[in-house]
């Protein structure tokens, strides 16, 4: 069964569609990065995949149930999205934040399970930030902060992850360790991933399927298709080609 | 020391023996005496008839009220500044005791008392004005990306405010002489002139409110990842909302219904109660229920005492405690 289905999808703010006729769908352990330029409607994609904004028209269907039924708490078991900002209150630490990721999984009011705990600490040294566990997420840089969202994410061990810009804020090794934690994700646990991304480069080692967002479309590229994708790019931006990468 | 189960034990420990202490507080002919054995006397039928009504009928219900409205204030305020993720937010400083206060003032313009229907009429007139306060100042603090902004909270708090005590000081000029006293008297921070009904009906409420916060607890945690968070880990942030600001609106209402407006407390105890124990809503809860309660149990003794045979009004005394602390807080959050 395919963990993400997307059929016909029309999505954008009030009635006036930002990408028009969307689909595809992603198997467990598959990945798809997003790509394109500002306002082309990557994060609108992404929150409408998330249940956050409503589709105009077609259909999303996760894990063979229309999003629209699945209940708040099971989607959230289900698929979970790391935003590109998000407001945190400033004094809480971070491996409080990271267990906030068990949430969906708490039954009644018995808590956090040994096991819960288990989970958030291996998220912790999964994202690198053992150290920091016991600092308030107000006291950490904006590199470390983006980390311990991921840690969350990790925690709450979800079937499907969407990423919203996963790389800001973060320096080449921490970009280097997103990706292993990503991978890990994939092939271990078999989570089925989407990427907006920025740079060409990062999509193309993120997913082997990329989709490329340009005048209310979207189109799908393979890995093969690199270079034709590179120069749909640069024909579109109207830059030196040495610029896109 | 952060562990919340010892000063769980701690606290109530606490305000069982301050009640005790508070209860046995007295005064004959302006000077102030200590009965320490006011259970034999309130229990004994032939003692002293006229000291076991002073006890039974006022020193009781006060020290069990200034208990009550502690447990209510100190809540509201940490169930605000969780779901706002504002260290700001306390009922007082956004107007919703305001709101409450205007709601009983008008119910007393009405001609409502605190016995027979008024028993509940006005409990229930001042949650409708904390409920009115409380929604329209969060639609009025929320800006973009659905962040409950400090400036816009402190602002919003401050318009309320000023509208209620217009209209409160309006409807006190048609007031007559001894109803004005009364009402001003209990406007100040007021736990003289509580009832064993109106006590009831007030810890029937506040145990209700609480209760349904305690099982919120583990949503109003997650507010901490803001609204589009909270929704992100399976909570349903409106409904969750709906549910806390009802709550607040609750314990405002009848705290503010029983003893006036009090401020501060719904401030300075959550803060108090962060350095007991971590960001955890559930135990935080009847920490700075029974934190409040103490801190409001002590203020109120102070204020009976402090100048006898005269009294401060109770919320005079949180104010002057009180605002050097917000100060302080309104400084460091202006620094981040």
């Amino acid at each position: 069964m395919k963990r993400l289905e997307v059929c016909g999808l029309h999505c954008g703010y009030g009635d006036k569609p930002l990408l028009r006729d969307v689909s595809f769908s992603l198997a467990p352990g598959e990945a798809l990065s997003i790509v394109g330029a500002n306002g082309t409607g990557k994060s609108t994609l992404l929150a409408t995949l998330s249940g956050a904004l409503h589709p105009l028209s077609g259909e999303i269907w996760l894990g063979g149930e229309r999003l629209e039924r699945v209940p708040a708490r099971v989607r959230a078991q289900r698929m979970t999205l790391l935003l590109q900002q998000q407001p945190l209150d400033p004094g809480i630490r971070v491996r409080e934040l990271v267990a906030l990721g068990r949430t969906p999984w708490w039954r009644g009011l018995r808590g956090m399970s040994p096991a819960d705990w288990e989970q958030v600490d291996a998220a912790i040294e999964m994202c690198d930030l053992v150290a920091l566990a016991d600092r308030p997420v107000g006291a950490i840089s904006g590199g470390e902060r983006q980390r311990a969202r991921l840690a969350m994410v990790v925690a709450q061990n979800t079937g499907l992850i969407l990423l919203d810009e996963p790389t800001n804020h973060l320096d080449v090794a921490h970009r280097f360790m997103l990706h292993r934690v990503v991978e890990n994700l994939r092939t271990a646990r078999q989570t089925t991933v989407i990427s907006v991304l920025h740079a060409l480069e990062d999509a193309r080692r993120y997913a082997p399927r990329m989709l490329y967002l340009h005048g209310g479309t979207a189109t799908c590229y393979e890995q093969s298709d690199y270079e034709r994708l590179r120069e749909h790019i640069v024909a579109a931006a109207d830059v030196p080609p040495e610029w896109v990468y | 020391m952060k562990r919340p189960a010892r000063w769980f034990w701690l606290l109530a420990g606490a305000v069982l023996l301050c009640a005790y202490a508070a209860t046995a507080l007295g005064q004959h002919a302006g000077q102030v005496v200590w009965e320490w054995d006011w259970p034999r006397k309130l229990f004994t039928p032939d003692g002293d008839p006229a000291l076991a009504r002073i006890i039974g009928l006022l020193r009781l219900p006060r020290v069990l009220g200034a208990i009550l409205i502690g447990a209510a204030l100190a809540p509201a305020g940490l169930v605000l500044q969780s779901v706002s993720r504002n260290p700001l937010a306390d009922p007082f400083l956004l107007g919703i005791s305001g709101g409450a206060a205007l709601g009983v003032v008008v119910a007393n313009a009405l001609g409502a008392s605190g016995g027979g229907m008024g028993l509940w009429f006005i409990p229930a007139v001042a949650f409708l004005g904390a409920q009115g306060a409380t929604i329209l100042v969060l639609s009025i603090a929320r800006g973009p990306g659905q962040r409950v902004s400090l400036l816009g909270l402190v602002l919003g708090g401050v318009v309320i405010n000023a509208f209620c005590s217009a209209i409160i000081v309006l409807l006190l000029t048609q007031f007559e002489p001894l109803k004005l006293r009364i009402t001003t008297a209990w406007l100040a921070g007021g736990l003289g002139y509580l009832t064993w009904s109106q006590l009831a009906v007030g810890a029937v409420g506040v145990l209700v409110a609480l209760v349904v916060l305690g099982f919120r607890s583990r949503e109003i945690n997650a507010f901490a990842l803001g609204e589009e968070g909270a929704r992100l880990v399976g909570v349903n942030a409106s409904r969750v909302l709906y549910e806390v600001t009802w709550a607040a609106s609750v314990l405002a209402g009848l705290a503010v219904s029983l003893g006036g407006l009090i401020g501060y407390i719904g401030l300075i105890v959550p803060h108090l109660v962060l350095m007991m124990s971590r960001r955890n809503f559930l135990p935080n809860l009847w920490l700075s229920a029974l934190l409040g309660a103490l801190v409001l149990l002590v203020a109120d003794t102070l204020a009976r005492t402090l100048l006898s045979p005269q009294e401060i009004p109770v919320g005079v005394l949180t104010a002057l405690v009180g605002t050097p602390a917000l100060l302080v807080l309104l400084r460091r959050e202006m620094r981040r």
